[in-house]
């Protein structure tokens, strides 16, 4: 961590993983249509605990469905999913108390301060006496924890979210574009965050960008997705393996995305 | 939903624009009910009224007094107090991005629209209730007249009636919210259907009667013409909320009001039930005048219902992508 970081860091973990259920995300051919478009296409993947696993494709890949599909807000259309060893479809409720969801235009009531709002997510999930001071610590909004949302920046924005998501302790959180809109700085501070969570609380983080150096930064595992579709799966380092590259996840991107075409063309 | 209904109270309590509407209803009806009670207090001065013995109270809330009676007041701008809560319940979460965020924490969908409904009612029966405790203390200092049990009881009814007509007029907003991503849209579409409700639909009524049962003599229509009017209007009225609410609060708050127009009971009634009718002038009991405002209370109710099943399945069917 830098020294002129607003982060804190945190005394012990929030929630280490301590069950045993096998993979934290685990789907089989997970299919989603809207009428006749098919939106997400047979996908099957795992994703172990303590990985930060990054998503990736361009807009209309199919990332945030499958995320509202893990997070039992959307239904899908065949296939099935688990998510901490539950069905979404079956335990929406049990799925949402332990996954945190950072959607990508997170927003924030106003005329409430970072606090209020913090306080009224709390009250959502029935959490009494949360650690409100520690969580806005952690993510360097103490100070600020009693100005409006309306004064605050995009980078501050979205580190509220984040606590947002940390504050109900999950196991496993989602973010999808979560650098989206930030400057440099913001940027920076975010991915220290990122790549904090599964070190010191023992968290999963399945990050859904189309920034490729950024996740390159700090995933283990990606999956390359284009409509729908599965391109490619694992380390960084195994996939430059496969495509004969070097460990570059912007030249492995586009080595799947234009074997992809070609083959469409085909 | 406990923290969607206190977030929900709080913000509708402290917003402006309710804040402006309960303020000019107030207004409004502080002045109808106190030129009511000033005109009951110069006939009461009279004196030889004994015959309104248990109904000079009720009368606060149903005597024109030169304007508006306040029942006819609720019945057009009462409506607004439902539409300012509910046109952006959903929309307006959805355009600031808390919607996905409500949803991804552990609750039901159909907790956050009932949620946003039963605090819309709160609000509404806590309005109501004050006012119409306000009007009524207005009515006993300047009319000068205690209420009896029965009248009470009478204006408990039509608080009740109040809180179902306004809850469907907030229902229908919700609806609107969901199904229309623009605040905007929404409150255009809540009040152009306000409008054609309490305002139109009566002018329909009567153009529709007058071209299904013309009258051989405009100037000299029969008592058979005059009922057959009637009874068009009475159908019509029967689809709109606003003349159900009319209706149903003119039976409740007027013991002499026998559900339907004199020309309607001048031409069905026979000599002999004209003779009835005049024998029970003295008026209705609680209990026959709730069973004559039942058809309308039902409708209504059902009216209401209907306004939040719809908003309750437009929401739940909705994908999440679209939200």
């Amino acid at each position: 961590m830098s020294t002129d970081s607003p982060l804190k860091p945190l005394d012990k973990p929030i929630n280490a993983l301590s069950d045993n259920f096998g993979p934290v995300v685990k789907t089989r051919d997970l299919t989603k249509r809207y009428g006749r478009e098919t939106v997400v296409s047979n996908l099957s993947l795992e994703v172990q605990a303590g990985e930060i696993f990054g998503f990736l494709g361009p807009n209309g890949a199919g990332k945030t469905t499958t995320l509202l599909m893990l997070l039992g807000l959307s239904e899908p259309s065949s296939g099935e999913a688990w998510v901490l060893g539950l069905n979404p479809v079956k335990a929406p409720l049990a799925v949402k108390s332990q996954v945190g969801y950072l959607p990508e235009n997170m927003g924030f009531y106003q005329d409430l301060t970072a606090e209020e709002n913090l306080k009224f997510v709390c009250e959502l999930n029935n959490l009494k006496n949360a650690p409100l001071a520690e969580t806005l610590s952690l993510v360097g909004l103490l100070e600020n924890r009693n100005r409006l949302v309306s004064t605050y920046s995009r980078g501050m924005r979205q580190r509220l979210g984040l606590a947002e998501v940390l504050i109900k302790k999950p196991k496993l959180i989602f973010l999808d574009e979560p650098t989206l809109g930030l400057d440099p700085d913001g940027i920076a501070t975010m991915l220290e965050l990122i790549e904090r969570l599964p070190r010191e609380m023992g968290l999963t983080i399945i990050l859904s960008s189309h920034l490729l150096h950024l996740v390159n930064k700090v995933a283990n595992r990606v999956a390359i997705l284009n409509k729908g579709r599965l391109l490619a799966l694992g380390s960084v380092t195994d996939l430059a393996h496969q495509a004969n590259l070097e460990p570059d996840l912007e030249k492995i991107y586009h080595y799947f995305f234009k074997a992809d075409q070609q083959e469409g063309a085909a | 939903m406990k923290a969607i209904i206190r977030k929900e109270l709080a913000d509708h309590f402290s917003s402006t624009r309710f804040l402006i509407i309960v303020s000019l209803l107030f207004m409004i009806s502080f002045l109808g009910a106190h030129l009511a009670s000033q005109g009951i207090r110069e006939v009461l001065k009279v004196g030889g009224h004994e015959y309104l013995a248990g109904r000079v109270f009720l009368m606060i809330f149903t005597a024109t007094g030169g304007f508006f009676p306040v029942t006819v007041f609720l019945a057009l701008f009462g409506p607004l107090m439902g539409l300012v809560l509910g046109f952006d319940a959903i929309n307006r979460e959805r355009a600031q991005g808390t919607l996905s965020k409500i949803l991804s924490q552990p609750i039901y969908r159909d907790e956050l629209i009932l949620g946003k409904y039963l605090a819309g009612l709160i609000t509404v029966a806590i309005t109501l209730s004050a006012l119409l405790i306000l009007l009524a203390a207005l009515g006993l200092i300047g009319a000068g007249v205690t209420p009896t049990p029965e009248e009470g009881l009478r204006l408990l009814g039509f608080w009740f009636l109040s809180l179902v007509y306004v809850g469907f007029w907030l229902g229908l907003a919700i609806v609107f919210s969901i199904i229309f991503r623009s605040v905007a849209t929404s409150a255009l579409a809540s009040a152009a259907l306000w409008i054609m409700i309490a305002f139109f639909l009566p002018v329909l009524g009567q153009a529709l009667a007058q071209v299904v049962t013309p009258t051989l003599d405009a100037q000299r229509p029969t008592y058979q013409e005059l009922a057959d009017r009637d009874l068009v209007n009475q159908v019509v009225s029967k689809v709109s909320p606003t003349g159900l609410f009319s209706q149903a609060s003119q039976v409740l708050l007027d013991p002499t009001n026998r559900g339907s127009s004199q020309a309607f009971q001048m031409a069905v009634s026979s000599r002999v039930n004209r003779l009835l009718l005049n024998h029970f002038q003295g008026g209705l009991s609680l209990g026959q005048s709730l069973a004559l405002m039942v058809p309308e209370l039902l409708i209504l109710f059902g009216f209401t219902l209907a306004t939040f099943i719809a908003a309750y399945l437009t929401f739940v069917r909705q994908e999440v992508r679209s939200i």
